[in-house]
C-alpha cells in the first residue's frame, strides 16, 4: 500500500514538472538566438563603421601612441647580451698552457745533474747580470715537504713558489755554480692525495683496501652497496604494500 | 588568423587572438596612401586592430590575400608598422625605432640585405631577421618591443613577427618610413 501511494506521489511530482520542460527549451533557444544574432550584428556593425574609415584612421586607432617625452632605455650594447656560445663550445685553451698533469709515481729523490745548470760555454751571463736558467722541476707532490707551503723557504721572506727551485740554507742568492739540488722526501713518505699536509700519512703509500681501519674512522659505503640496500628496502616496502592491499580487500 | 600565427607560440597566438577580421574596401573606392617621395600606394583592405595594440603585440593574417607586391609602412609617430602585399595588409606590429641622438633615417629604402642570424659586432648584439635597409647599418629586426626602449636608429619588431616579415619579404621590396615630425598626407 505504501509503495503504490509513493509511486503516484511521483508520477505527480514529474506531472506538475512536464510543463516546465518545454518552458526551458524556449528560454534557452531564445537566449542562444538572441546572443547569436547579437553578435553579427555587432560584428556586420563594426565592419561596416570600419569600411568607412580611412588606412589612416585605422592606423591611429591601433597605435599605441606617440613615444611620451621622457628617458628612453637603449636596449643594445650594455642591456643586450655580450656572447651567443654556450659554455660547452668555447674555445678552451691549447694543451700548451695547461698545467701539467700531476705525477703520482715519481721517485722520491729527483738529481739534477750537475752539469745541467752550467751554462753553455757561449753565453756570458755576467753581461746581463741574471742568474744561469735553472730548469724547472716537474710538479708533483711528492715533492711537497709538509709545512713548506707555509713557511718562507728562502732567506728573502718569499714563499714557496711551485716550479721554482728551492734554494737551500747558507746559499745566498744561488750564485752561478750552485751545487746540485737534491729534492728528498720527508721521512714520512710522500703526501697521499687527500691528505692535509701536515696530517697523519701513512707510510709507504695509501691504504691498501683490505686494511683494518683506525678507530674513530667511519667507512662510507661504496655507491653499489648503498644501491643494493635502497633497492632491498624499496622491495620490502612494496611487498608490505602489496600484503596489506590484498588483506584489506579479502576484508571487503 | 590564422594558420601562421598559430604555429609560432603562446605569444603569436595571443597577439593574433583579439578581432582578426579585415576591412575590404569596395572595388573601384580604393583608398590610397601617400608616400614621403610622392608616390601612391592603393589599399585593398586592412587588418582590423579593434582597439590599440601594446608593446609587443603584433597581427598577423594572410588568409584570402593574393600574391603580389610586398611593401612595408613604418610610421614612426604612430609606433605602427604595416606589411602590405597586392595592396592588402597582412601584418602589424608596434615598433622601437631611434632615439633622438641616433633617429631612424625616413623616406623610401629597398631592402638591401635578408640575414635570419645576424650579430651585430657594433653593438655586441643578436638581430635576428635583419632586413638592412641603408648602408650605415639601419635595418628591420627582431628586438626586445617594450615601452619606454629606443633603438639606435634601426626598427626592432617582435621576435615573431620579425620571423613572419622575414619570410614574407623579398630583398629588394619597398619600405617606406614615414617621420615622425609630420604626418602623412
Amino acid at each position: 500500500m505504501g509503495f503504490l501511494f509513493r509511486r503516484v506521489a511521483q508520477g505527480a511530482r514529474w506531472k506538475r514538472a512536464a510543463w516546465m520542460v518545454p518552458v526551458l527549451i524556449a528560454l534557452m533557444l531564445a537566449a542562444a538566438a538572441e546572443r547569436h544574432g547579437r553578435a553579427l550584428s555587432n560584428g556586420s556593425l563594426r565592419m561596416l563603421i570600419a569600411a568607412l574609415k580611412d588606412p589612416l584612421t585605422l592606423f591611429s586607432e591601433r597605435s599605441p601612441g606617440k613615444r611620451g617625452a621622457g628617458r628612453l632605455i637603449p636596449i643594445k650594447g650594455k642591456a643586450g647580451p655580450t656572447e651567443r656560445v654556450l659554455s660547452e663550445v668555447r674555445d678552451r685553451p691549447s694543451p700548451a698552457l695547461e698545467v701539467p698533469p700531476v705525477v703520482l709515481d715519481m721517485p722520491p729523490v729527483v738529481d739534477i745533474p750537475a752539469g745541467d745548470l752550467v751554462p753553455p760555454a757561449g753565453i756570458v751571463t755576467d753581461q746581463v747580470g741574471l742568474p744561469p736558467f735553472v730548469p724547472a722541476a716537474p710538479f708533483s707532490l711528492a715533492n711537497i715537504v709538509p709545512g713548506e707551503l707555509a713557511v718562507p723557504s728562502g732567506p728573502s721572506g718569499i714563499g714557496f713558489i711551485p716550479g721554482e727551485t728551492p734554494i737551500p740554507p747558507g746559499t745566498p742568492n744561488g750564485p752561478p755554480g750552485t751545487p746540485p739540488v737534491v729534492i728528498t722526501t720527508p721521512p714520512g713518505g710522500p703526501l697521499t692525495p687527500g691528505t692535509p699536509p701536515g696530517g697523519p700519512t701513512t707510510p709507504g703509500g695509501p691504504t691498501p683496501p683490505g686494511a683494518p681501519t683506525p678507530p674513530g674512522t667511519v667507512v662510507l659505503p661504496e655507491p653499489a652497496p648503498w644501491t643494493m640496500m635502497l633497492l632491498g628496502v624499496v622491495a620490502m616496502a612494496m611487498r608490505r604494500r602489496s600484503t596489506n592491499c590484498r588483506s584489506r580487500m579479502s576484508v571487503r | 588568423m590564422v594558420a601562421a600565427a598559430a604555429s609560432l607560440g603562446p605569444q603569436a597566438a595571443i597577439a593574433a587572438t583579439p578581432s582578426a577580421s579585415r576591412v575590404w574596401y569596395s572595388a573601384g573606392d580604393y583608398p590610397q596612401l601617400s608616400l614621403p617621395d610622392g608616390r601612391r600606394e592603393t589599399i585593398h583592405s586592412m587588418l582590423d586592430v579593434a582597439k590599440p595594440m601594446k608593446f609587443g603585440d603584433f597581427v598577423w593574417d594572410e588568409n584570402h590575400v593574393p600574391k603580389g607586391q610586398v611593401w612595408v609602412r613604418i610610421d614612426l609617430p604612430r609606433q605602427i608598422l604595416s606589411i602590405f602585399r597586392a595592396g592588402n595588409e597582412i601584418g602589424t606590429a608596434v615598433i622601437l625605432y631611434g632615439t633622438d641622438g641616433k633617429p631612424s633615417p625616413t623616406g623610401r629604402f629597398a631592402i638591401l640585405e635578408k640575414k635570419a642570424d645576424y650579430y651585430s659586432h657594433s653593438y655586441h648584439a643578436p638581430m635576428p631577421y635583419m632586413l638592412r635597409l641603408t648602408n650605415d647599418g639601419v635595418a628591420i629586426h627582431g628586438s626586445t618591443v617594450r615601452q619606454g626602449h629606443a633603438t639606435h636608429g634601426c626598427i626592432g619588431v617582435p621576435l615573431d613577427f620579425a620571423r613572419l616579415l622575414f619570410a614574407a619579404a623579398r630583398k629588394g621590396d619597398t619600405v617606406v618610413i614615414i617621420p615622425a615630425e609630420t604626418g602623412p598626407h
